[in-house]
C-alpha cells in the first residue's frame, strides 16, 4: 500500500512519551475513575430514588395522618422544574411536611436537580465572584433564568412567583432545537401578573426605589394584568411601573447589553451531531444578533457541517471561539449582525 | 486511501462497551482505556501545545480526569478518541484563553505552533522537524498509538526500519505466513483508525488540503 508507506515515511518514528508522565496521568485518572464508580454504586434505583429525598418527610407525615384519619395517603409532590445550570451560590428551600412553601429543608442547587411545587429559590449576591444565576426548565419546555439577588417560588409547572430580582423566560419555539412552542406561563408579582405565549421576556421587581416593576420583551408579546386592566408589551418594548403608579414605555433592542445576564445564564445546547447551522441559530437566539454568511456557498455548507464535542460551561460568545475556528471559520459583529466568513479566504487558482 | 464515514459501527460499539464496563467498575477495562487512549491523547495535545512536555502532561491529566468524571455522558455518537480529543481541545482553548487574558501582548497563533528551544535537535533537520509537527504526522503517530502494540510494531519495523517480512516474523515469534497476515491486518486497522481520526477531528491531510475546492467542505467537524 504505497500511500501508507508514504504517510509513515513522512511522519517518521514516534517520539517516546516520558513514561513518568503517562504514569502520573494514569494515577490521577484512576482516582477519578474510582470516584465515578463509587458515585454509580451509591445511586438509588431508577424510578424510586428521584422522589426519595424530597418525599420521605411527607410520606412519614402522611403515614401518621393516614393512621389517625383513615383514607388514602397523599401522593408525593409533582416535579415541576429541572435545574439546567447554576452559577455561583443558588439555594432552594423545599416545602415542609405540611406542604408550606419554602419552610422545609435548604439545599444548594446544582444542574440536574428536580424541583417540586412550593420550592423557593434564591440566587446569592456576591461582589467578588461571578454572579449567582440559575437556569431551569419548567414543565415540558419553558426556559426560565433568574439573575443574581432573585427570589422566586415555583407555584406549578406554569406559574412562578417573583418576590424580588429578575427572571427571563423563553417560551417560544426553538427552531435550532426542534422543540414545539410551550404552554404559556404566568409570572406572579406584587404589582401584577404577567402572562405570555411564544415569547422571550424579562420581568424585574424592586430594581430601584423609583421603579417597582420593569418588563422588557425580546420577541412575542406579554400582558401585565393589574387592577382589572391588561397592559400589553410587544417585542423590542419595555415598560416600567414607577413607584407613583405611572407606566413609562420605551424601546429595547434584541441585542442590547441589558440582556447580557440572561445570555450568560443560558444553558449550552448539546452540539454533538448537530449541524453548524443549528448551532448558529441557537447563538442568534441567545445573543439577539442576526446570522449573516459571507457567501451563499458558506450558508449552504453550514447546514451540512456536523459538529462534535461539547460547549458545556461556555456562554454563546465563548463557544464561538471554540466552534468556528474548528471549522476554519471566523466571525465579526457588525451592528445587529453576526457575520460568518472563512478563516482563510479561498485562493483564486 | 478510500474515504469513509466517521466512526465505523464496530469500533463505536466497542468503545461503548468499554465505557460501560469502566462505569460498572471493571478495572481491566480502565487499564485498557489508559493503555489505548492516553498515549494518543498525549500526542494530540503535545502537537497543539508548542511541544511543551510539562504543559502537555497537565492538560492531558485534566482532560482525562474530566472525561472520566462525565463518562456516563458518552453516548457513542462518535468514536471515543474523537470525544476525548474534543474534551482536550476545550482544555487547550481554556488554557490559551487564560493566557490571552493574563498576557494581552501574546499572539496566540505564535504560541500554538511554536516549539521550545530544546526541541531543536540537530538530528532532525528543518524540513523533517516541520513534518513531525505537521497535523498529518501527529495523526499517523496517534493512529499507531491506538493500534494493538504488535500491529504498531509490525508497521514501524516495516516502514521505518525497512525490515523484510522474515525479520519481522522473527521479532514477533511467528512464521512468515503468519507475519504477512498480521501485516495485512495491521494495514487495514491503520487505515480504519486513521480515517476515523481524520474525519472525527475534521483535519484534512496535506494532499487533500491542496486539492480541496473553495466552496464545499464535506465532513468538517469540530
Amino acid at each position: 500500500m504505497a500511500k501508507l508507506e508514504e504517510l509513515m515515511r513522512e511522519a517518521g518514528p514516534r517520539e517516546a512519551i516520558p513514561p513518568g508522565d503517562l504514569d502520573s496521568i494514569r494515577d490521577s485518572a484512576r482516582e477519578e475513575w474510582r470516584d465515578l464508580v463509587a458515585r454509580q454504586e451509591s445511586r438509588p434505583a431508577p424510578g424510586f430514588g428521584r422522589y426519595l429525598a424530597l418525599a420521605a418527610g411527607l410520606l412519614i407525615a402522611a403515614g401518621v395522618g393516614w393512621w389517625l384519619w383513615p383514607g388514602a395517603a397523599p401522593e408525593p409532590p409533582a416535579i415541576v422544574a429541572k435545574v439546567e445550570l447554576t452559577r455561583g451560590l443558588v439555594e432552594a428551600r423545599f416545602p415542609d411536611a405540611a406542604g408550606r412553601a419554602g419552610r422545609g429543608t435548604v439545599t444548594r442547587l446544582a444542574a440536574g436537580g428536580e424541583l417540586v411545587a412550593g420550592t423557593e429559590i434564591e440566587t446569592g449576591v456576591s461582589a467578588a465572584e461571578s454572579p449567582s444565576r440559575i437556569a431551569l426548565t419548567l414543565g415540558e419546555g419553558v426556559s426560565v433564568r433568574a439573575d443574581e439577588g432573585t427570589v422566586i417560588e415555583l407555584l406549578s409547572d406554569r406559574r412562578i412567583r417573583l418576590e424580588r430580582g429578575a427572571v427571563y423566560a423563553d417560551t417560544g419555539s426553538h427552531a435550532a432545537l426542534r422543540k414545539p412552542i410551550a404552554e404559556p406561563i404566568e409570572i406572579v408579582t406584587a404589582h401584577g401578573n404577567i402572562t405570555d405565549i411564544g415569547t422571550r421576556f424579562e420581568v424585574r421587581v424592586g430594581d430601584s426605589e423609583e421603579t417597582s416593576l420593569r418588563i422588557r420583551v425580546r420577541d412575542g408579546a406579554v400582558a401585565l394584568h393589574r387592577d382589572g386592566e391588561a397592559i400589553e408589551v410587544s417585542a423590542a418594548e419595555q415598560i416600567a411601573l414607577l413607584a407613583d403608579g405611572t407606566v413609562t414605555r420605551t424601546t429595547v433592542a434584541p441585542a442590547e447589553e441589558g440582556w447580557a445576564w440572561a445570555r450568560e445564564a443560558a444553558p449550552a445546547i448539546g452540539i454533538e451531531g448537530r449541524s453548524l447551522r443549528e448551532y448558529l441559530d441557537w447563538v442568534s437566539r441567545e445573543t439577539g444578533l442576526e446570522i449573516r454568511f459571507a457567501s451563499a456557498g458558506l450558508a449552504a455548507a453550514a447546514a451540512e457541517i456536523r459538529l462534535f464535542g461539547s460547549i458545556e460551561g461556555l456562554t454563546p460568545e465563548e463557544s464561538l471561539e471554540i466552534v468556528l475556528p474548528g471549522s476554519a471559520l471566523t466571525w465579526t459583529v457588525e451592528g445587529e449582525n453576526l457575520l460568518i466568513s472563512d478563516l482563510t479566504p479561498p485562493q483564486n487558482s | 486511501m478510500r474515504s469513509g464515514a466517521a466512526g465505523s459501527e464496530a469500533n463505536v460499539l466497542a468503545d461503548k462497551t468499554l465505557v460501560e464496563r469502566m462505569i460498572a467498575g471493571d478495572e481491566t477495562a480502565f487499564e485498557n482505556f489508559c493503555d489505548r487512549y492516553l498515549p494518543a491523547l498525549h500526542r494530540f495535545a503535545f502537537h497543539r501545545l508548542g511541544r511543551d512536555p510539562e504543559l502537555t502532561r497537565d492538560i492531558v491529566q485534566t482532560t482525562a480526569c474530566k472525561a472520566i468524571a462525565k463518562l456516563d455522558s458518552y453516548r457513542g455518537e462518535a468514536a471515543l478518541m474523537t470525544w476525548l480529543c474534543a474534551c482536550c481541545r476545550n482544555e487547550i482553548a481554556g488554557h490559551y484563553r487564560k493566557l490571552k487574558w493574563q498576557a494581552p501582548d501574546v499572539d496566540i497563533a505564535d504560541l500554538e505552533g511554536r516549539a521550545p528551544a530544546w526541541a531543536d535537535d540537530a538530528s532532525r533537520g528543518g524540513a523533517e522537524g516541520d513534518l513531525l509537527r505537521s497535523e498529518t504526522g501527529t495523526l499517523v503517530h496517534m493512529t499507531l498509538d491506538l493500534l494493538p502494540v504488535r500491529y504498531a510494531r509490525a508497521l514501524e519495523w516495516k516502514y521505518f526500519e525497512g525490515l523484510p517480512v522474515r525479520d519481522i516474523a522473527r521479532r514477533l515469534e511467528l512464521g512468515e505466513k503468519a507475519a504477512e497476515s498480521l501485516l495485512t491486518r495491521s494495514r487495514r486497522a491503520f487505515e480504519r483508525h486513521y480515517l476515523e481520526l481524520v474525519e472525527g477531528l475534521g483535519v484534512a491531510p496535506q494532499s487533500e488540503r491542496e486539492n480541496r475546492g473553495s466552496e464545499t467542505r464535506p465532513g468538517r467537524h469540530f
